[in-house]
């Protein structure tokens, strides 16, 4: 899961792909806005297919947060 | 009081994170300077809200709300609540078109001849309404919908004006306002695009 996290992360920002672990921090760490966020969250919607609530994407802060979400949904 | 500064681009030298958390010293560094000059304020105490929206604790009738964006702050100020957001026109990503914008936009979208300007044009308008009310992106964005036919921007939500502009063909800022009932009746939610 984290693999495949990264490899969609590397699409919208600029990051060394080494640098993407499990508590790296999307926003601080990564260097995420909101509309790389938005196209993220919007890719992981259709990959997996299940849906992230707006106010869930507030909680979504680390690379954790979004593999302990998608394990969850899927 | 609108204020835009372009400052140096990304250069892909340092990590993203790292040129944003610059921009954003820099973008409160210019808060603090426009609080002393438009308003007086020298000692700022920043309070953020739940949703991360910034005030001043114990200042009463000074509002306002940052963003930056890459080679970009922009810097909203008033008495009344308001939003900003800008973005730097970027290709379109679809995934993120169909997360936030309405089937009668992503059409409208799809059917312009400037598609990724216009998605920034919807998107930037939503998150400037966010960051007035207080939410940020953490609402339903899709439910809050834009017309932006004839020069005129109309939301479908009371209480909010909205101005946009666009800078150098590459930037969309747009800002968002609460106003009076009074100023609603007379403007109508609409303001020149």
């Amino acid at each position: 899961m984290l693999n495949e996290l990264r490899d969609l992360i590397c699409e919208y920002v600029e990051v060394d792909e080494s640098k993407v672990g499990e508590d790296s921090k999307f926003i601080e760490d990564l260097g995420f806005n909101s509309y790389d966020l938005m196209c993220l969250v919007g890719a992981l919607e259709e990959k997996y297919d299940m849906e992230v609530n707006e106010k869930e994407v507030a909680n979504l802060r680390t690379v954790k947060d979004a593999i302990r979400y998608i394990e969850a949904a899927i | 009081m609108i204020v835009i500064w372009k400052v140096s681009e990304y250069d892909g030298k340092t990590e993203k994170a790292e040129y944003e958390r610059c921009l954003s010293k820099r973008a409160h560094a210019y808060l603090k300077q426009m609080l002393k000059k438009v308003y007086g304020i020298e000692k700022t105490d920043m309070w953020y809200g739940e949703n991360g929206k910034p005030s001043l604790r114990g200042i009463k009738g000074v509002e306002f709300n940052l963003t930056h964006c890459d080679g970009l702050i922009g810097l909203v100020m008033g008495e009344k609540p308001a939003g900003i957001d800008a973005e730097k026109v970027r290709p379109l990503c679809m995934a993120a078109v169909r997360k936030t914008c309405a089937e009668t936009e992503v059409e409208r979208i799809l059917a312009s001849g400037k598609k990724d300007e216009m998605f920034f044009r919807y998107f930037t308008l939503k998150e400037a309404y966010g960051k007035a009310v207080g939410v940020g992106l953490s609402y339903p964005l899709k439910e809050v919908t834009f017309e932006l036919a004839s020069g005129k921007i109309t939301c479908n939500r009371d209480g909010y004006c909205f101005k946009q502009y666009v800078i150098d063909n590459e930037y969309i800022v747009s800002v968002c306002y609460q106003v009076e009932n009074n100023q609603r009746q007379k403007g109508k939610k609409t303001a020149k695009a």
